[in-house]
């Protein structure tokens, strides 16, 4: 009776726990291929991964307007775009929050700051908020790096841009700069995942 | 966020008459910590640990106060 006791309490938790784990890994794992998407752009154009012949790979940020921590990256966005998307790996940022629930990151908004701040990347809107969860992002910055194969666009990197969100001088390791660079050369990325802080996604 | 202590954190606990303490985390290396709040936690704010010496329960979620007041009960009535 006592073993039976114990073996199902076990049980119980391995339910939980799963549940758990699968609640929490929603979304993309790295080695998934990340499906295509057709967003509206600030310029009211639409954008999809396939437009990038030339493209090596891509730097996926969910970011928003209203986010202290999307603000505090917003130049070292930039500065990552300027800096691959020469050598391949162009930003591509999402904005996924819905405007209903957080009137600072609407369309004209979007558009206002991308200007304001001279964006070099397009500045897309998940419109009804689909494209978000596909990805499994929580958070404003939350980035995925792929890398463009002939199966498709892997995952490879998920997680923080760097080590330091309040301080750029301060910075000891740049996880997206690291990961791009490792695929630059054909290598192994060295940290494939690190937990970011940011705004959770208004949907 | 450090730069805006003086500027926005101390104005909101004097806004809202805030009673209890009121602790700043203050590492920028958040991947560092993250996982030691809860291991479930995605680095989504706002995000609330509730405890006491028998129980703690982690929520990646917004509150009304009335459902957090409920969650409050929950483990306070345990």
């Amino acid at each position: 009776m006592r073993t039976f006791k114990i073996s199902a309490l076990l049980v119980l938790i391995t339910v939980v726990s799963a549940f758990t784990t699968l609640n929490s890994d929603s979304g993309y794992q790295i080695g998934d291929v990340a499906a295509d998407f057709n967003l509206k752009n600030v310029n009211n154009k639409k954008v999809s991964l396939s437009d990038y012949k030339d493209a090596k790979g891509f730097i996926v940020i969910f970011t928003c307007n209203h986010c202290p921590y999307a603000k505090a990256y917003e130049d070292r966005i930039i500065a990552l775009d300027k800096q691959y998307k020469n050598l391949g790996y162009p930003v591509i940022a999402i904005n996924p929050n819905n405007p209903a629930v957080q009137p600072d990151d609407s369309f004209d908004l979007m558009q206002e700051r991308a200007k304001e701040k001279g964006f070099t990347f397009p500045y897309l809107f998940d419109e009804g908020q689909k494209i978000y969860p596909k990805f499994g992002a929580t958070k404003t910055p939350h980035v995925y790096v792929l890398e463009k194969t002939k199966a498709g666009n892997v995952v490879k990197y998920i997680g923080a841009i760097d080590d330091n969100y309040s301080d750029e001088t301060a910075v000891k390791t740049k996880y997206v700069e690291n990961a791009v660079n490792a695929l630059l050369k054909n290598e192994e990325v060295p940290v494939k995942t690190t937990k970011a802080i940011g705004c959770s996604i208004k949907a | 966020m450090p730069k805006k202590v003086e500027s926005a954190l101390i104005p909101f606990v004097i806004k809202k008459k805030l009673k209890s303490d009121v602790l700043h985390l203050d590492d920028p290396d958040a991947n560092a910590w993250i996982e030691k709040v809860d291991k479930n936690w995605s680095g989504a704010i706002p995000a609330t640990v509730i405890y006491n010496a028998n129980t703690r329960i982690f929520y990646e979620r917004s509150f009304t106060y009335a459902e957090l007041e409920n969650e409050l009960l929950k483990i306070i009535n345990k």
